[in-house]
């Protein structure tokens, strides 16, 4: 199995709108994939089903490590594709803790996963990159950073390279699939330029060649408790995603950690 | 418009980068019985060529530990060309060749090794371990009350060049909080000695030295 947690330096990137549709992608492509809603604002739980507050989540797993993985899957429709909710206990948790404070729990979580028989393991974390996201991080085999593709937000990123380099120390294997811009706005200079300039200051291989557009479908997509692809007028996103699919699978073969789909 | 330019350090940006994209060895991982951290603990790493000169080096070892410090010859000829001046306490510098000469162990027994040390040679009443953001990695429960001053100082701290990395500031008619951060491998410690009087600058830099052998997990490296 093979986990990718989807972290930020920055809030309000599209981090859940990429977990949501890039997890569909993959369970589309017959990969089992799980899901798993690890920001306390509970985003993917809201998006993909309503009655997400009521089940008992990742946080509540970080609180009780006993209670069964199986408790808290969600199915879907889609026999592949897989939800954790964030929870019931996702309201008091996180609250500053300090790195490594979950670190064994996380780990379990992933290890029980893994022995649930999934082949991929998405996790949406909470922005930043210390706390609990950094114990989720550091669990994971690969992390893949969203940055929204405008100037305020690329800003950040010495601040990201900072935070990722500090989780190379506690997790040297960690492999970086890099940047995914999102929000990109190809009809607005800045946005462009935003692209460009981020290119040119980070190595090829740190900036993913696919890009995720500012769309209005997305919000009509979360309205509807959907990925965007299962939209009718979502034929171009599931392009997208299936485009990112392709090649988070060939950044992960070319690091030696390729996906294997138990099938 | 470039909207970079003014707010990030491109070279250093692309160096941090850089440093994403390279690939790690992997450290082989070995699990203690007596850890004592429950199922959850994944071991600690080891170096092949510490296991190595482990196995020549366990018998005399394991037969007195106490006996690491006492190479007086060794210590000796380190110290002899660069004494500092005067009013530094000449047996000081015999800190980093004894943390230097003693045998890899875990953390804290290493961590130990050294605050024994450094009492012996500076008279230091006490001595603790900090991280930087002021947890204890190595306690000194007669000196507790310290660990937030200590924190506290480490954190206002600002190195400059040229000077060596420590403030201390006075507790007692005989008794100086000496505060030495120092880069480890393990991330900023910072060291806490009550000592009877203020160190001088040369011995406080071999102490921040043995203090950085004495975290590193490997001979000489990181």
């Amino acid at each position: 199995m093979i986990s990718i947690a989807v972290s930020s330096q920055k809030g309000g990137v599209g981090k859940t709108t990429v977990s949501i549709n890039m997890a569909h992608a993959f369970a589309r492509a017959g990969v089992k994939t799980l899901l798993v809603d690890a920001d306390p604002q509970g985003s993917v739980g809201l998006s993909l089903t309503r009655q997400s507050r009521m089940l008992s989540g990742f946080y509540d797993y970080i609180a009780d490590p006993g209670i069964p993985l199986e408790r808290l899957l969600v199915p879907t429709r889609l026999d592949t594709f897989t939800l954790v909710a964030a929870g019931q206990a996702s309201d008091y948790e996180v609250g500053g803790a300090p790195t490594g404070s979950h670190l064994a729990r996380v780990r379990g979580f992933v290890r029980a996963v893994e022995a649930r028989g999934f082949d991929l393991c998405l996790i949406d974390t909470p922005a930043g990159l210390f706390g609990l996201t950094a114990d989720i991080v550091s669990s994971s085999d690969a992390v893949l950073v969203p940055q929204q593709a405008e100037p305020l937000g690329i800003r950040s990123v010495p601040k990201m390279l900072e935070g990722l380099n500090r989780l190379r120390i506690i997790h040297p294997q960690l492999i970086v699939l890099g940047v995914l811009m999102t929000m990109v706005q190809q009809d607005m200079a800045e946005s462009r330029e935003s692209v460009e300039a981020l290119r040119q200051l980070l190595p090829a291989d740190l900036v993913l060649r696919s890009m995720i557009p500012r769309d209005g479908l997305f919000v009509k997509a979360s309205a509807r408790g959907l990925p965007v692809g299962v939209l009718e007028e979502g034929v171009g996103a599931l392009a997208v995603f299936d485009a990112l699919r392709a090649e988070i699978e060939g950044k992960l073969e070319r690091s030696g950690a390729p996906l294997k789909p138990n099938r | 418009m470039d909207p970079l330019e003014p707010w990030i350090d491109a070279s250093a940006a692309r160096r941090m980068a850089e440093r994403l994209l390279a690939k790690v060895e992997d450290p082989e991982v070995k699990t203690g019985p007596d850890t004592g951290f429950g199922t959850d603990f994944v071991g600690f790493a080891t170096e092949k060529e510490r296991s190595e000169t482990q196995l020549v080096e366990t018998p005399v070892a394991e037969e007195e530990p106490a006996r690491v410090f006492e190479p007086v010859a060794t210590v000796q000829t380190v110290a002899a060309p660069s004494l500092p001046e005067a009013n530094t306490e000449p047996s000081a510098e015999s800190v980093p060749a004894v943390a230097a000469a003693s045998p890899r162990g875990p953390l804290l027994e290493r961590l130990a090794r050294f605050r024994d040390a450094l009492i012996r040679h500076t008279s230091a009443q006490g001595a603790f371990v900090l991280d930087r953001e002021g947890r204890p990695v190595m306690e000194d429960p007669a000196f507790g009350k310290l660990y937030f001053l200590a924190r506290s100082l480490a954190q206002a701290y600002r190195p400059v060049s040229g000077h060596a990395g420590n403030v201390h500031v006075k507790i007692g008619a005989n008794a100086v909080l000496e505060v030495v951060p120092v880069d480890t491998p393990f991330g900023c410690l910072v060291l806490g000695a009550i000592v009877p009087k203020p160190l001088a600058a040369s011995v406080v830099a071999e102490i921040a030295e043995a203090l950085k052998k004495a975290a590193t997990p490997r001979e000489g490296g990181n």
